[in-house]
């Protein structure tokens, strides 16, 4: 069957008995619009000019107002005692005084109501804005006891974009308890959205909710309660990141795998995947939040028995709403993640870290099995964190070519002039395989192209561009890059090592993985750019004596060497 | 603008545009209201077309920037995944191939419909959807991947 010339028929049919308009018809009523047309523009002229004028005479009311200084709680001191005396946070009072922050006391207004923003702070993982919001005197105000805000946070050129799906951060407030007026608001947002390189972000104040005796008021919209102001770089403090593989417990026949570790300044976050198949909640009728729901109640009571035990001291799991938490969309695939907080620790100077849930004690440091850290290596090595110097790195048992060179079993970085490396220096044959169709979908909408692959003496190599510009779409606003690469990752390196390398027959299971973010650049916005990179490494194969061989990777098998098809080879 | 060249225009692009429209709202309603407006558009514009392809791809142009908007004005940000006025399946074995193509992600069903109804080049798919040619490329494999697993008889040459 023709699918060309049976999709034009049924086309054809669906125009003919859908749209019956005659030429004449479309003439007549294009004729009589266009007389609505210009008459229409002559009315909209005028309606445009004015709103013109008064948005003009609002913004520039707006701008003299900025100039204003923030009155209310910076009387009380210092920026860093807005988060100590409002919010009673001094994690972020602390950072503020280590130097992450970034200062802004600048006061907006609109239609009587004035917000002041003093500024932010925070590490890679929690950020937050502290703000003042002043309701303008009368009955309104008298009759607002609580208030939740809804806040942007982005980029110029973000902000003058389509902002429909934009995420908005959402925050509650409670009064001031001498100025009933008044509102303090500490806002969190996500790290990634508002890093930059001394760009300009844009504080977009568009709606406040206001409560009175417990119940809902109304919602009061904005649209010029902004504030525009630079962000250095290095604002934020690091976290310090550990990535696990091979470390699982059980519950209820549900294998919850470790796969990271976050121990940053607010909190220290573990974060578990766990395969929904052939558990309890297979087949829940496929609802997602019925799914997350029992999963997260479930994941609780786990979380109660867990005990995070540092040098001896002994923590328990926070109890806040988003401290223990489990998601996935089973109508998607199976894969749901689970994570959970325990206060911050010292984990850098801390000798003995480990994590006991149920039963089962995971030794954290020293890490019984941790992935090869990247960035801990690095940065012990002079210039390296630099990427302009950097040609190429390897890690582990990654082999990488370099001139005319190849390296594995080892820490290596090379750059224009020199090699650091603790690797073997392999030499030998290669034979590079080339092919740019076949690609699996690893993870929702993140196809996986194998690109190249490399038959040499001492290794088989593997290599898949990753493309983003799928679920670029889907996630706009609602994820940041670094998150992406995370994910994008861990999927990889899960399903990753499931992968088999089939030589008429003889089956070879992965050697090692690389995850190679460095090669994945991912932009927010509506245009795609780099792909990721990603690898597979496998025991040495005779490809040129081989009659098939085949690489089966997330149910997806790739013919590498068939009857029927013949790699393109060079050596 | 001449009423016959508008004329002679309509009628021959008229299907062209109506089912671009449709492939994009899954509304037989919303599209006869949007094909007319495409055309509405060209009738008060100025553009001059040095083509009957150039008229063709700029009648196409505006009507995926009017769908966009409606979509955008409505809301209907998730598609659903087959629409309402399609004709019901018929035997085990028939393949109604418009519910099917419809079923699949914008992104796949546009290239698709455009290589398929309008024989389009991956260049002039390309052009119509500002996005690259690769792009293109790897929306039309995916889609045809989508299509074969969805279709039940598997004789189709696709």
């Amino acid at each position: 069957m023709n699918f060309d010339s049976e999709y034009k028929k049924e086309i054809d049919k669906l125009c003919n008995d859908n749209f019956k308009m005659t030429d004449s018809e479309i003439l007549k009523l294009a004729k009589n619009n266009t007389m609505t047309e210009t008459e229409r523009n002559i009315t909209m002229k005028k309606r445009t000019k004015i709103s013109m004028i008064t948005k003009t005479v609002a913004a520039a009311a707006a701008c003299l107002i900025v100039s204003g200084t923030a009155v209310y709680a910076m009387e009380s001191g210092t920026f860093s005692e807005v988060f100590r005396s409002l919010f009673h946070d001094d994690i972020s009072a602390e950072l503020v005084e280590q130097g992450h922050g970034e200062e802004v006391n600048k006061t907006v207004s609109q239609d009587g109501f004035e917000v002041t923003v003093f500024g932010l702070t925070g590490d890679w993982e929690h950020i937050f804005l502290a703000m003042d919001v002043l309701f303008p005197e009368g009955e309104m105000a008298e009759r607002t006891d609580h208030i939740s805000v809804y806040t942007l946070l982005m980029t110029e050129e973000e902000h003058q974009g389509d902002l429909t799906d934009a995420a908005h951060w959402y925050a509650e407030a409670d009064p001031d308890p001498e100025n009933p007026r008044l509102y303090h608001v500490n806002v969190p947002i996500q790290y990634g959205f508002i890093e930059g390189d001394d760009q300009e972000l844009v504080f977009d104040l568009r709606h406040i909710c206001r409560y009175f005796r417990g119940l809902y008021a109304e919602e009061l919209d904005f649209d010029q309660l902004i504030v525009r102001f630079p962000l250095p770089e290095e604002l934020y403090k690091p976290v310090k990141y550990s990535h696990f593989k091979d470390v699982f417990f059980n519950c209820d026949d549900v294998d919850y795998q470790l796969l990271m570790a976050a121990y940053g300044s607010y909190n220290t976050e573990f974060t578990f995947y766990f395969d929904i198949a052939d558990t309890k909640y297979y087949g829940m009728g496929y609802d997602c939040t019925q799914f997350c729901s029992r999963a997260e109640k479930d994941w609780r009571k786990i979380g109660e028995t867990a005990v995070l035990n540092v040098d001896g001291t002994e923590y328990s799991v926070l109890t806040g709403e988003t401290d223990v938490t489990a998601w996935g969309d089973p109508t998607i695939d199976n894969e749901a993640y689970a994570c959970m907080c325990f206060p911050a620790i010292d984990y850098e100077n801390a000798e003995y870290v480990s994590l006991t849930i149920l039963d089962k004690t995971l030794s954290l440091k020293p890490n019984e099995a941790p992935d090869p850290d990247y960035w801990d290596y690095y940065e012990d090595v002079p210039g390296a964190m630099d990427p302009e110097v950097i040609e190429s790195e390897t890690i582990g048992s990654e082999v990488i070519e370099s001139k005319e060179e190849y390296y594995e079993n080892g820490n290596s970085v090379i750059t224009d002039d020199t090699i650091i490396t603790e690797a073997t220096v392999i030499n030998g044959p290669r034979v590079y395989y080339l092919d740019t169709d076949m690609e699996t979908q690893l993870v929702q909408d993140v196809y996986f192209r194998l690109v190249m692959g490399c038959y040499a003496d001492n290794i088989t190599e593997f290599t898949f561009y990753a493309t983003i510009e799928d679920i670029q779409e889907q996630m706009k606003y609602q994820l940041d890059e670094e998150h992406v690469y995370d994910w994008v990752t861990r999927h990889w390196i899960r399903d990753g090592r499931k992968a088999v390398l089939n030589v008429d027959g003889v089956e070879y299971p992965v050697k090692h993985l690389s995850g190679d973010e460095r090669h994945i650049e991912f932009t927010k916005g509506t245009e795609t750019r780099v792909d990721g990179c990603a690898k597979f490494y496998f025991d040495p194969i005779d490809m040129k004596s081989a009659e098939n061989i085949t690489l089966t990777f997330n149910d997806t098998t790739f013919v590498l060497k068939s009857a029927d098809f013949q790699p393109e080879i060079s050596e | 603008m001449t009423d016959e060249f508008f004329t002679k225009a309509y009628n021959t692009y008229k299907n062209t545009v109506y089912s671009v429209v449709y492939n994009y709202v899954k509304n037989a309603d919303d599209a006869s209201e949007l094909t007319q407006e495409a055309f509405i558009r060209m009738y008060t514009t100025s553009e001059e077309y040095s083509s009957d392809e150039h008229l063709k791809a700029w009648l196409i142009r505006v009507s995926i920037n009017l769908c966009k908007n409606h979509l955008r004005s409505r809301k209907h940000i998730s598609d659903s995944p087959i629409p309402d006025d399609l004709p019901a399946e018929e035997g085990a074995e028939h393949d109604d191939l418009l519910p099917i193509v419809m079923s699949l992600p914008e992104k796949y069903r546009i290239p698709i419909h455009l290589f398929y109804y309008e024989d389009f080049s991956l260049k002039q798919i390309a052009d119509v959807l500002d996005i690259p040619e690769a792009t293109v490329k790897t929306r039309l494999k995916r889609g045809r991947d989508k299509l074969q697993k969805l279709l039940r008889r598997e004789d189709w040459n696709i």
